[in-house]
């Protein structure tokens, strides 16, 4: 469970007002839109071809405690972003050093 | 740490970006975009759009946009901002970061706060672009507001 770390507001001058919160995914960084008061457990994931938003069970990783998307959680590994980044970095400053 | 803002327009299409933010080839710096807003100022009309933010580990060839500090005080950023691209980032397959439908109508803002925003590496050239898969052919616009480490 993890309380919501942003915030997503759709303003259409014929429709309701539509408020969303979402939070990181924890793996790639990915904005995950939640159902309200489910504590971050309910995914709203867009159907591309519909356009319409459907409900799927959230997903956790146990490895690096942290809610991940459903794309990383069938992925199956925990590689946190800030990993990631910090051996995309290093590969960079490499390249750099060698004048690559 | 800080804050700038960018504004990306571009006549929406299925093929070709909006525009793109990332990290400078030879100065490379983290980004955090905290604050997006997706919109189109086109005369008001019902078509629909989907809006997509994905990862680029090249930034393409585009018109140079430079984000403004929000405090005057603070230095230029290091990131390179770009819209109107003739040769497309390269996308990163399946990284896309933030995906919404909406009408042309509609407006859509999202905020987060620390651990929730949208990161790029400090890795040359490494950035997030901002795409129409689905759309009609009028002005769209994108405002980042970002945070540079």
């Amino acid at each position: 469970m993890r309380s919501a770390t942003g915030y997503a507001q759709v303003v259409d001058p014929d429709r309701p007002l539509v408020e969303r919160d979402t939070i990181g995914c924890g793996h790639c960084g990915r904005v995950i839109f939640v159902k309200p008061d489910t504590a971050s457990t309910v995914y709203l994931v867009l159907n591309r071809q519909a356009l319409r938003w459907h409900e799927e069970p959230g997903a956790f990783c146990r490895v690096c405690m942290r809610p991940v998307c459903l794309a990383c959680d069938a992925h199956g590994r925990c590689l946190p972003w800030e990993r990631q980044f910090e051996m995309s970095e290093a590969r960079d400053r490499l390249c750099r050093a060698v004048g690559l | 740490m800080a804050n700038y803002a960018v504004d990306l327009h571009r006549t929406a299409s299925t093929t070709l970006s909006v525009g793109v933010i990332g990290a400078d080839a030879t100065r490379p710096r983290r980004g955090e975009i905290y604050d997006l807003l997706l919109g189109s100022e086109a005369a008001a009309a019902d078509n629909p759009f989907l809006y997509v933010l994905q990862r680029c580990t090249a930034l393409g060839t585009s018109t140079g946009v430079v984000p403004q500090p929000l405090d005057p005080a603070d230095a230029a950023t290091e990131a390179d901002a770009g819209e109107n691209h003739t040769v497309e980032p390269t996308y990163t397959a399946a990284a896309i970061l933030l995906e919404i439908a909406l009408n042309q109508r509609a407006t859509f803002r999202w905020i987060a706060t620390e651990g929730g925003r949208l990161i790029y590496p400090a890795t040359a050239a490494n950035g997030i672009g901002v795409a129409t898969p689905t759309s009609s052919a009028v002005v769209v616009t994108t405002q980042i507001h970002f945070a540079e480490r």
